[in-house]
């Protein structure tokens, strides 16, 4: 009696709880494709960047303003190159855990698949985890440059 | 009683899932205070810089989204910790509105985006 009290009042995954996780999970999506295109798009302009490095250098040190800055050009692009394209694989580790939460809640509440659930909730955990120390890190950046200008 | 629960919501809270659920909460409602911190930081920031009208705008937005993600995190931890389900549905009420405006947000920026490199190339072939 005391066990089918206790599971009357125990959490469930109910109707509405099902609703709005099905309803998170198109927007996370959408967010999530949106993201991918964005690193795309990233990778291709860093890749058109490399590509034309030389013609950049060789642009800068024809310019009688830009000339003296025109040594080590190539090679400043190419760590602006190397650290772009870590944060673009930080980035897409973090929208890999946002699209894997939206298809894996998504089949665990259509097909009723607690395994996918709690597959998809795990990646909103990941998710939010990384975003998390992300934010950290943004946010230590923004208080050196706030005293950096101070 | 039990089976009858258990074939209306095939789907239950399982320990694995209250765990991820609890963390997910915990860490929403740190990227929330970042997030608040940022906001007033890069406010801030701007005001020192002249440009005020925007920052406000930024951080008007940023502190209504990071608002529903506290949200978030406060309902879904109290509702995991008293066993609450009406609170918990609200938490994840507050998680879905949290990313509908992101989402929307994100719809905006791109039709700007659009609107941008459209005219940027009708005002170029005006010119050529």
């Amino acid at each position: 009696m005391e066990d089918q009290s206790s599971s009357l009042f125990e959490l469930q995954v109910d109707e509405s709880a099902q609703t709005y996780l099905r309803d998170t999970t198109k927007w996370t999506r959408f967010i999530s494709i949106t993201y991918y295109v964005l690193m795309g798009l990233m990778v291709f302009f860093l890749l058109i960047m490399l590509m034309f490095k030389d013609f950049v250098a060789t642009a800068f040190s024809q310019n009688p303003t830009l000339s003296r800055f025109s040594t080590g050009t190539g090679m400043i692009i190419i760590i602006f190159a190397i650290i772009m394209f870590v944060a673009i694989a930080v980035f897409l580790l973090v929208t890999y855990q946002l699209m894997r939460f939206s298809t894996q809640t998504k089949k665990g509440i259509d097909q009723q698949n607690q395994d996918a659930l709690e597959m998809g909730v795990g990646s909103l955990k990941t998710y939010m985890v990384i975003s998390g120390i992300l934010g950290i890190i943004g946010l230590l950046f923004g208080v050196i440059q706030l005293i950096a200008i101070l | 009683m039990e089976n009858n629960l258990n074939d209306i919501f095939k789907l239950e809270m399982s320990p694995k899932l209250k765990e991820d659920l609890r963390a997910a909460a915990t860490w929403g409602r740190i990227i929330a205070i970042m997030g608040l911190c940022s906001a007033a930081l890069s406010l801030i920031v701007s005001i020192t810089r002249g440009a005020v009208l925007s920052a406000l705008i930024v951080a008007a937005i940023s502190v209504f989204i990071y608002l529903y993600l506290f949200k978030f995190g406060n309902e879904a931890k109290k509702a995991l910790d008293t066993n609450d389900q009406q609170l918990l549905n609200e938490g994840l009420l507050s998680l879905r509105t949290y990313f509908k405006i992101l989402g929307v947000i994100m719809i905006i920026v791109i039709i700007i985006c659009v609107l941008a490199i459209v005219f940027a190339m009708v005002g170029a072939m005006i010119k050529f």
